[in-house]
């Protein structure tokens, strides 16, 4: 049941996101065009260099729109397909709501990813000379490391995005046990458990710079320059997509709660 | 075994009661109607059965079992609202349900659907209010459930439309087969009713044969509403 939903929700959520993924394609490719014409004499004016200007702009959104979208479909979708009207058809299938909620989650964390390539297939339009050993030559090669580094911030990321739309959810099921203004109760909840994850996250780094070996960096905590500063990284890295994810894990577990005890479709 | 039992339920929402206590048994095989003004408690005693509401007091079983998985796979539920996506088309729509509904006969929908001279690949946010709700007809009574839930089936529809819709209905349900259909379209359905339930601002002032209530008092289903429900 898992894959069939997942299909659906996929789809659903493909459905809103691919025109903004044809546009990260080809404004790019303009952008290449209006640097391949600026030098001839007739573009050689300060009307078109606003032009361009003002494409670069709107290029820079499209890139902020990639990653900032497939976050507000999801979260769209979700409301609408749970809490509106179509919830009357999501939540009367024979679907556990356990899975109805995880597939949802994930189909927001495969269009992240498919944003991902595009954001990346868009710069490598861009910039001809772009490319992932450029990206990363910032990194030092240790005892090759790096790649496991990397796939180490991939994965923050994601647990990120993953406690954000989990997150999302559990607030929005927060504000439907309202009889009235449940938009505005679900806004409230969320910024409710921000400020609680935040005060949390105080606590934890605070618990981490008590332990932390000072001396070692008491020249200033300039990640990844030491041996000893690049296992402090690689810990605090892989703690903070631990924490994502089990906080993630925690309002998946408590939404579906919800949903299972005080759905309130009035 | 009862297809559906409700005991003591209540529900309320703030200080609004919107059912009060109420016990409900319906038997197998039956066609049920659902009567009560706006507000008397229809529609939340419908989402209760469909596990889209939970109860303050009180258990919801059907066919002994609380509302979750296996009911969701006997009960086929019509909601009084467009619940589809409106950007799928009504051929999405019905994989969809073929899909979910292991009961669902893809060849019957296909059937209806050409009655109503709906198109397979009309997106369902092109179509009228009125076709949206033949399409979620269709697609609910082609399954082969023991228990159909049906919330205000006819309201969006013209009343010319109204005797093809209950006629679709009653061709298309098994009789093992229960029909709860709530309405306050009385006259339209009254001719198929085998039971009634009268629900009074939360309470069940009726539940009995309609046969029998005719006969008894002499009037028809839709008279004894009016009298009962007289402002």
């Amino acid at each position: 049941m898992l894959g069939l939903r997942l299909k659906y929700d996929c789809k659903a959520l493909f459905r809103m996101v691919w025109p903004l993924y044809i546009v990260g394609i080809v404004l790019p490719i303009g952008i290449r065009l209006f640097h391949w014409i600026q030098d001839l004499p007739l573009f050689d004016s300060f009307v078109f260099e606003m032009i361009s200007l003002m494409y670069g702009g709107i290029y820079f959104f499209s890139l902020v729109a990639l990653v900032i979208w497939p976050i507000v479909v999801t979260v769209r979708d979700f409301f609408n397909t749970m809490l509106k009207d179509e919830g009357y058809l999501t939540n009367t299938l024979p679907v556990s709501r356990n899975i109805l909620f995880l597939s949802k989650e994930l189909a927001g964390l495969i269009i992240f990813c498919l944003s991902g390539l595009v954001l990346m297939l868009s710069l490598w339009i861009l910039s001809s000379d772009f490319s992932f050993e450029v990206m990363f030559a910032g990194l030092p090669i240790q005892d090759g490391r790096t790649i496991g580094f990397i796939i180490l911030m991939v994965l923050m990321i994601l647990a990120s995005f993953y406690q954000s739309i989990t997150m999302f959810f559990l607030s929005m099921m927060l504000g439907q046990l309202h009889r009235l203004h449940k938009g505005l109760f679900s806004v409230v909840y969320y910024f409710v458990i921000s400020f609680g994850l935040q005060i949390l996250a105080l606590i934890l780094l605070m618990i981490f710079a008590y332990f932390v070996d000072n001396f070692h960096l008491e020249q200033g905590f300039t990640l990844f320059v030491t041996s000893y500063e690049w296992v402090v990284g690689m810990m605090l890295v892989g703690a903070l997509t631990i924490y994502n994810f089990v906080l993630g894990g925690i309002f998946h577990s408590v939404g579906v709660w919800i949903s299972n005890h005080k759905l309130n479709l009035e | 075994m009862s297809i559906l039992e409700l005991k003591n339920i209540t529900k309320k929402f703030g200080s609004k009661v919107a059912l009060d206590s109420i016990h409900v048994t319906l038997q197998p095989g039956k066609i049920v109607g659902l009567l009560g003004t706006n507000g008397s408690g229809k529609t939340t005693m419908i989402k209760l059965i469909n596990d889209l509401l939970t109860p303050d007091q009180g258990t919801v079983q059907i066919n002994g079992k609380k509302p979750g998985i296996d009911t969701k796979k006997i009960v086929s539920y019509l909601p009084e609202r467009s619940y589809l996506d409106p950007g799928m088309t009504v051929k999405e729509a019905l994989r969809l349900f073929s899909d979910f509904y292991a009961d669902f006969d893809r060849k019957k929908a296909e059937g209806l659907l050409q009655e109503f001279s709906i198109s397979l690949d009309s997106r369902i946010k092109t179509l009228s209010k009125g076709t949206r709700e033949k399409v979620q007809l269709v697609l609910v009574m082609s399954r082969k459930a023991k228990l159909f839930v049906l919330d205000e089936p006819m309201a969006g529809v013209d009343p010319a439309a109204r005797d093809h819709i209950l006629d679709t209905i009653l061709s298309s349900y098994d009789e093992e087969a229960t029909i709860l259909i709530s309405t306050h379209l009385i006259a339209d359905v009254e001719r198929v009713l085998d039971e009634v339930i009268f629900l009074d601002h939360g309470k069940i002032t009726r539940q009995e044969d309609a046969d029998e209530l005719r006969i008894r008092t002499g009037k028809s289903i839709d008279q004894i509403f009016r009298e009962d429900f007289r402002c």
